[in-house]
Parts: C-alpha cells; structure tokens; sequence
C-alpha cells in the first residue's frame, strides 16, 4: 500500500472568455482538462511541458491559488476542495509553493524580517520575539546569514532572492511544496546552489515536492517520478528511470531528443518535432497531440486516448497513445 | 590556410556612471574564421551581449566602446563613419535578437519591415523587394509567406516572430551574422527547430556566424570553437569537443559541472560559491579570483594573460586545471 500525500482525481480548470459589451461567455480556455494524479509522501514528481500546456496552471489550481472548475483533491485524506474559512487557512500551512521570479513574487517594500514573519503573523504562531528567532534561524537553513534580517529584496541577488522565496515557503513546516520553475530565471552556477538547498531540504524536513519545469535536465536530475503535459493533459507519466529509458508516446520521445547534450560537440541538427502548440481554446480532436506527431494513424484525430498502462512499458508507466492499443 | 573574416582587436567598451567607468568588455580579442560558428558562453553580466552590440556598433550612451578594432573582412568597422556603417549593418553583417517582440516593430507589418531593409541595401524596385521578403519568409519555413508578409508581429508565435527576424537578417545574404541568444525565450522543441534552420541556412549560404548564449548545451551542439567569457574578459577559446571534454580554466570546468547533465547522474550538483560580482567588485587581477578554488595571491593583483596551452586552445589563467 502506497502512501499518497495528494490525490488528483479529474481536476479541471477552465478559464472562460468573455467578449462584448454584456460580456457574455464565447467560450473557455481548457488549461487543465482531466488530470488525474497521485502524489506519493515523500518523493519529488516533476511536471514538464512547453508554455501553455497547463503545468503552472495545474500547480495553482492543486493549491486552490486557482479554484478548479471540477474534481476532486485529496490532501492527506481530507477532501481540499470542500474547506472552508478557518480549516482551509489550516490546511493551507501544510501546502506551500516557490515561485519562478524571485524579483516579482517578493513584496520590494518589505525587509526580510518582515516577509519571513508574515507566515507566523497569519498562522498566529509564537510570539514577537521568537518569531524573529525562528526568523534567523530559517535565514541560516536557507544558506543566508541572521544579520541579513533588516535587507530589502533588492540589496539580494536573484539566487539570494530565491533562498528567501524557500525560507519563507519552509516557515510553516509543510508536508508538501510546490516548486513552479523555481530555478529558471537563475544563472547556471545559481542553479546548481538552489537546486543543491532544495534537496537538502527534502531530507532535512521530510518534504514532498512537485517540481514544475521545462528544463528536462533539471527534472531529470531532481525528480523521481515525471509527468509529461501536453495542452492541459497528462500524456504520459513513470519513474524517472523508466520514462528517459523507455519513453512511450511520441511526444516525450521527441522532447527528450530535443534537449540540448552537454558535451558532445558539434552535431548536425536533426529533424525534430514540426508545428507549434495548438491552442487550449479550440484544441485538436481526438488525441491533441495529432497534427504534430510523426507516427499519427487514423484514429488519432477521431478518439481521444486514456492515460493507462500497456503491456511495452514497466508496471506504473502510464501513457495515452493510441500506438499501443492493440 | 583559413581565412578570417572577423577580426576582433583589444576591443574595450565602457559605460559611465556617477561612480566612475566600468569596462564591460575589457580587451577581448578573437577571430572567427570563414564559414565558422563561433560560440560565446557565459553568465548574465559578463559582456558577452555587449560584445555583440559593439561589433554592431549598436551601444548607447552611457556607452562608449573606449578602445579596439573590429575588423571584418580586413576593414575597422570602428573607423568607419555612422552612414557607412548604416550600410553595414543589415548588409555584409546582420544581428538577431534574444526578444523578437521587441526586436520588431510593432506597428508595421513583418513584410513592410523586411521590404524597408532590402531597399535600403539594394538597388530594386518594391515590387522586387517584396518579391525577395516572400522568398525569405518562405526559406526560414514560414508556411503560406504570401499572407504572412501582411501580418504584423503580434499576430505570430514567438517561434514564427523569430522566423521573421531571421528572414529579415539574412535577407541581404549577410557575410556575417551575430546570434544573440536567438532561442533562449523559445520552448525547446521550437529551439530545436530554429537552431536546425540556423545551421541549415548558414551551410547553404556560406555564413560565418557568431552564436551568444548562456546555455552550454545549445552552444556545445551548434558551435565549432566556444569563447568563455567571464568579468567582460575572454577565459578560455577551444574547439568545442575539446573545451568541454578537457577545459582548462577553473570557471570553465566549474561552470560545466554545474548543470545537471543528461544521463550522468550525481548525487549532488558543484557549485561554484558565491555570485558574479558587481561591476565595482572585479578585483585588480583576474575577474574570478574570488570564487575560484585555486586562487592564489598573483590572481588578485595580476591578469593572468592568454596563452595557448595546446594547438588552438587558449586560457587566461596563472593555474589551469590540469
């Protein structure tokens, strides 16, 4: 019996467009359309895929920053979506994410101290005094110093920034975090030092994360288990090992032959993926991926595949491609 | 013998402040030689974007480039007037940006602009000029280029956008195109496709081409020599196989361990500590003394000079790693 921190059953999000003097709706953008997850305790499950296939949109909605238009989450066996009030804000300690811009998602007119409090401000836990120890204390786990408490934001470079962005997502002692391209905006040699911290972290507090990224590498070297999105679904998901060993659907096989090898020197460009994402607003039918794929059959653009398991693949790999319906 | 078309002299540009002069690119020398890619690595704020914008001559006051020659096919595009240079630029040397939204001109469509610079450089008439932009849009692999051409720039994806702003350098068969982080805002399937229509585009015309970015994959697969820079000064130039199998200087052999590598897994990342310092910070000596792990005292007071350590391999450093 597996122990699942976070159960995702058919969660959508649709944003809806809205035009014309009454506003009246024209239609819905499906950033997330029938995702279906478990989240493990303990382990790092990476998200990938290129802009707009709903990775970050998934990420808020998991922690109802975006309300989903239906579905069911699960956190630790208390039904997420039905809280309230008191018990949501509760919860909520349990839950918390890091942002991709370091520069934007820290308040500029508050000093260190004061961003580092707040999550003990609303939570009502300690008192004044001994939230500024706990306060130096997070300061020194992250990797900063105590007398750096008084400093604004800007006086921080944007690896410094992102240290802060994770002490102030760790204050609170949650079970999971949710880590939205938390490494992105950083220079090589930052990335290294952030992605270094985070894992330690993992250890040191018993997190559970869900890394959202499109750096393949990154994901690849901190994850255990990978869930490729395309156009707001799931179009296949394994252990780290299983997915760049044996990738199944065509799409995750052409964006790991996408990615740029270190090292190898100079090579001839091969033929990769043509065409661009579609649009979440009037997707492709039957299997969205269709227009794009080398390996299309006739029934790719009639039926919609479902995300299972098939017999080529390793017990808990999971694909939906119609290449291996037999 | 290999000809070099880009010669660049003990280029220094410099930009003021109430602090006083910073030299962004501080004394960089190279040649990049006929029908080469020529790879520019490294951090934010290390020149290497300056380095281009001055060969373009493109730096704006609080700017000046305060020392140096450039010079392409044999000629110091730093000694020429600003209308000579006006012809150069787009003509015998084209640049493509990091951000084509901003790189183009929002208002006009994607024909009219590259119409503008055909006519400029060529002596044709608009029918011909729009006749040549169709052909160019075609060539970069923008489906129906008839209708495109009256398309303004938001109206495109960002891949196409970078499409346009490709057919618009390499509508004046440029001898020498400089590539400033083309990919780095594209998805990589997209950046998969664009760096092919690069490398493609450049065979067939005969290109020698200058590729700047921070991301050691996509320079390791599209450039023949690699330049590391690093404090607005020249590391390390090898030839790629060879920089990244055998680097020699430490920030070189830092910054390639530092990223996570496809198919070699490590427990943990290296780092390399602390951050790039502020222009006000560099020491006297060598730009990275403060984070390298062989520093000694030579390194803060003295630049380490560029010698060549095997054929074609050349680093800036008093201890390079063995």
């Amino acid at each position: 019996m597996t122990d699942n921190i976070l159960e995702v059953r058919n969660v959508k999000k649709y944003f809806p467009i809205k035009k014309g003097l009454l506003l009246r709706e024209v239609g819905q953008v499906r950033a997330v359309d029938d995702i279906t997850l478990d989240v493990r305790r303990g382990e790092t499950l990476g998200l990938v895929g290129e802009s707009g296939c709903g990775k970050s949109t998934l990420g808020r909605a998991l922690i109802r920053l975006y309300e989903p238009t239906s579905g069911e989450i699960r956190f630790d066996n208390q039904d997420f979506l039905k809280l309230k009030g008191k018990e949501l804000r509760e919860m909520r300690q349990n839950l918390q994410m890091i942002f991709q811009d370091p520069y934007a998602s820290l308040d500029p007119r508050m000093t260190v101290g004061q961003i580092l409090t707040q999550p003990f401000d609303i939570h009502k836990m300690f008192s004044p005094k001994e939230r500024i120890e706990k306060v130096k204390e997070l300061l020194e786990v992250v990797g900063l110093k105590a007398s750096h408490i008084n400093r604004y934001p800007h006086e921080f470079s944007g690896g410094q920034r992102q240290r802060i962005s994770i002490a102030r997502a760790v204050a609170l002692n949650p079970s999971l975090v949710i880590a939205d391209e938390p490494v992105s905006a950083l220079d090589v040699s930052i990335q290294a030092q952030v992605l270094n911290l985070m894992k330690d972290l993992q250890e040191k507090l018993k997190l559970t994360y869900i890394f959202i990224s499109h750096d393949l590498s990154v994901v690849e070297h901190l994850c255990d288990r990978i869930a490729v999105m395309y156009l707001g679904k799931i179009v296949e998901i394994a252990s780290r090992d299983e997915l760049f060993k044996n990738p199944q659907h065509p799409y995750t096989q052409s964006l790991i032959s996408a990615i740029p090898r270190v090292g190898l020197g100079k090579k001839k460009m091969k033929k990769t993926l043509s065409g661009e994402v579609p649009s979440p607003i009037n997707p492709p039918s039957g299997c969205h991926f269709h227009p794009r794929c080398p390996q299309k059959m006739d029934i790719c653009s009639q039926k919609l595949p479902v995300l299972k398991h098939y017999p080529s693949a390793t017990e808990e790999h999971k694909t939906s491609c119609w290449l291996y319906e037999k | 013998m290999t000809e070099n078309i880009v010669s660049v002299r003990d280029l220094e540009t410099t930009f003021y402040s109430k602090v006083g002069g910073f030299r962004a690119v501080n004394r960089i020398s190279y040649d990049i030689n006929k029908g080469e890619t020529l790879g520019i690595v490294g951090e934010s704020g290390c020149g290497k974007s300056v380095t281009s914008f001055s060969l373009m001559r493109l730096i704006e006051h609080p700017g000046k480039i305060t020392n140096g020659q450039v010079l392409l096919q044999g000629r110091d595009l730093l000694k020429l007037s600003e209308p000579e240079m006006e012809m150069v630029r787009g003509g015998e040397m084209a640049m493509i940006f990091q951000e084509p939204m901003t790189a183009l001109n929002p208002v006009l469509t994607i024909g009219a602009q590259i119409d503008e610079q055909i006519l400029k450089h060529r002596k044709v008439t608009p029918i011909e000029a729009k006749e040549r932009s169709i052909e160019m849009l075609n060539l970069v692999g923008i489906p129906s280029p008839s209708d495109r051409y009256h398309n303004y720039p938001h109206q495109l994806s960002g891949g196409m956008r970078q499409r346009a702003m490709i057919a618009m350098a390499l509508s004046c068969d440029p001898t020498f195109l400089i590539a400033d982080e083309p990919t780095t805002a594209l998805d990589v399937t997209i950046q998969a496709q664009i760096l092919e229509l690069i490398q493609g585009l450049q065979e067939k015309l005969n290109m020698t081409v200058q590729f700047i970015t921070h991301d050691l994959g996509v320079i390791s697969e599209i450039s023949d020599r690699v330049l590391v820079m690093y404090g607005g000064q020249t590391c390390e130039v090898a030839e790629t196989q060879e920089l990244f199998s055998h680097p020699r200087h430490p920030y070189t052999a830092a910054l390639i361990s530092s990223r996570p590598k496809f198919g070699q897994r490590v427990r943990r990342l290296k780092t390399i500590e602390g951050s790039v310092p502020a222009p006000y910070e560099y020491p006297p000596g060598c730009p990275f003394t403060n984070r390298c792990p062989f520093a000694t005292e030579i390194c803060q007071l003295e630049k380490p000079p560029l010698r060549e350590l095997s054929s074609g391999h050349t680093v800036a450093c008093f201890h390079p790693v063995e």
